[in-house]
């Protein structure tokens, strides 16, 4: 199984290369790499300054492209479990990186004296594995033409992760003070540098393509930890071209808001939250036959439920997590009850102790009435205990909540 | 968001005419606009060989003349997708991640980027 680590294409191990590299012959052959290849087109064509953008050129640049790496590194996986994908971080790798443009990776530069054509490593035109079927020219290979210039540097990086805003009116190209204008532009300064295949429309037929789309979620990531309070924008639920928080990407049926976080998937290797273990340290009140640790158990299908029966107990309900020692928490998630409604919390707080008498509050808001999950971030706080307190029931049909799973994030 | 399916259609309408531009008429889709169009509809025209290979291109004015007529660039009589944005600016399918000021700069920057290839007139990938 995938240990769902993301890590620098530069400490791969040489069987986490050959392991890689073979995943993706293997579904190019199969006829599904195409499908990106197709997908990207599709969505590069019908995304405009002028119109409708949702993949490119606003707000939804960063979940869109989080979701179509999700669903490369699945298409890697059904073929080879062990597989993940790898990051290209190009303010240390350029055209000199002794691992990226391996032979035994992702292959060289492209000749100059033969139309920039890639000749070496698994995805040369010799090879016969690479042949380019969905393309936007005639050039029927992989091209590589390497910039004289540089990449863009670890000061630019910085700058760009200083920023507070997620997006700004317009959202567009012309936003200015945006985290995701300024990293959209970072993105494109290295397609132009790579240039040829990685120009175009068609650019996932390089498959440096995924790497550097990987550094650009990466980053998205690190500044979500260092910006914990910050959300994706639009919010508003009517922003003329673009999806807002909770509206569909086309073609997905995803939600910029369900790609907000990742740590239930994938963690980048220089990021270290994941789903933290617990144990119930207490409940407000729990049902027969639905108690609190159906909270912090593995199965979905079972759930933590108020007592109803024989009291109706009243609002706030909470579950409190021992983590088992003090840990830095940087996210909570909560998965309502499966089936049935009943319960979906709305109104919620989230606090954090270390000693489970005295509590600060990380994150409060209203949730939504359905069976989505929810992640809410925290700023980094240190605590053993992480308590969700239900101030409300979502739909208001009764005094109740319930989920059936409850779970701290963090390192 | 609003009035995507509006938007989506338009888009997709206007690629589709810069197909049909391409095989309507022989070989230059440029040539189609440029002898339709008022002079003064056109803010930029030119036909010139660039790295040997022939580029040709219009661009039509804001406004009425717009509505009507799109603008087109031609390598080697093969269409050349085009996206015009808000600032005025324009990318291509050869170079998408670059916006340009003219279509003659798109024009040049396709030809460097392509080498011996030539674009596809309509962007959506066929086996």
């Amino acid at each position: 199984m995938s240990n769902g680590v993301r890590q620098n294409q530069a400490n791969m191990s040489a069987t986490e290369r050959t392991n890689f590299i073979n995943a993706v012959l293997a579904i190019k052959a199969s006829g599904v790499y195409d499908t990106f290849v197709q997908a990207h087109i599709t969505a590069f064509s019908s995304d405009s300054t002028n119109g409708t953008r949702v993949a490119h050129r606003g707000p939804a640049f960063l979940p869109w492209h989080r979701q179509f790496l999700l669903d490369f590194d699945a298409a890697l996986q059904a073929v080879d479990p062990s597989v993940n994908l790898p990051y290209w971080d190009w303010t240390v790798d350029g055209a000199s990186s002794t691992t990226l443009w391996a032979t035994d990776f992702l292959g060289g530069n492209g000749l100059s004296t033969d139309n920039w054509k890639v000749t070496t490593g698994p995805f040369a035109s010799s090879t016969g594995n690479w042949p380019l079927t969905i393309r936007s020219d005639s050039n029927t290979y992989l091209r590589r033409q390497f910039s004289a210039g540089s990449l863009p540097s670890t000061a630019t990086v910085n700058a760009n992760q200083a920023m507070t805003v997620y997006d700004t009116s317009p959202w567009s190209t012309a936003s200015t003070g945006s985290f995701r204008n300024s990293l959209e532009n970072i993105h494109n300064s290295v397609h132009v540098w790579v240039s040829a295949t990685m120009a175009g429309t068609a650019s996932p037929n390089d498959p440096a393509f995924f790497l550097h789309h990987c550094n650009i979620d990466r980053l998205w990531s690190m500044w979500q930890e260092a910006h914990p309070t910050a959300t994706y924008l639009p919010n508003t639920g009517s922003t003329a071209e673009v999806p807002d928080t909770n509206e569909a990407m086309v073609p997905y049926t995803t939600t910029p808001a369900q790609m907000e976080y990742h740590a239930l998937t994938y963690r980048y290797d220089n990021m270290p939250s994941a789903l933290l273990t617990a144990t119930v340290a207490s409940f407000s009140s729990q049902q027969s036959g639905n108690p609190a640790t159906n909270a912090v158990d593995t199965n979905t299908a079972t759930m933590w439920h108020s007592m109803y029966s024989p009291t109706l107990v009243q609002p706030p309900h909470s579950v409190v997590l021992d983590l088992g020692s003090t840990k830095t928490v940087t996210a909570l998630t909560y998965l309502p009850r499966q089936s049935g409604s009943n319960g979906h919390i709305g109104q919620f707080e989230v606090n954090l102790s270390t000693d489970n008498i005295n509590w600060t509050t990380g994150a409060s808001g209203t949730w939504a009435d359905n069976n989505t999950r929810k992640n809410v971030r925290v700023p980094a706080t240190q605590a053993r205990y992480v308590r969700l307190r239900a101030l409300s029931e979502a739909g208001n049909r009764g005094p109740w909540a319930s989920a059936a799973q409850i779970a701290a994030i963090g390192f | 968001m609003k009035n995507k399916q509006t938007d989506l259609t338009r888009r997709r309408l206007l690629t589709g005419a810069i197909a049909v531009g391409a095989l309507g008429v022989v070989g230059v889709s440029g040539a189609l606009v440029a002898t339709t169009a008022q002079a003064d509809d056109v803010e930029e025209q030119f036909d010139e060989v660039y790295k040997g290979r022939k580029i040709k291109g219009t661009r039509i004015a804001a406004g009425k003349a717009r509505a009507q007529r799109v603008d087109a660039v031609s390598i080697d009589g093969e269409s050349l997708p085009l996206m015009r944005e808000t600032d005025g600016t324009y990318t291509t399918s050869v170079n998408h991640y670059q916006p340009f000021r003219s279509l003659r700069e798109a024009a040049r920057t396709a030809v460097d980027t392509l080498g011996t290839g030539t674009p596809r007139g309509t962007i959506l990938g066929h086996h």
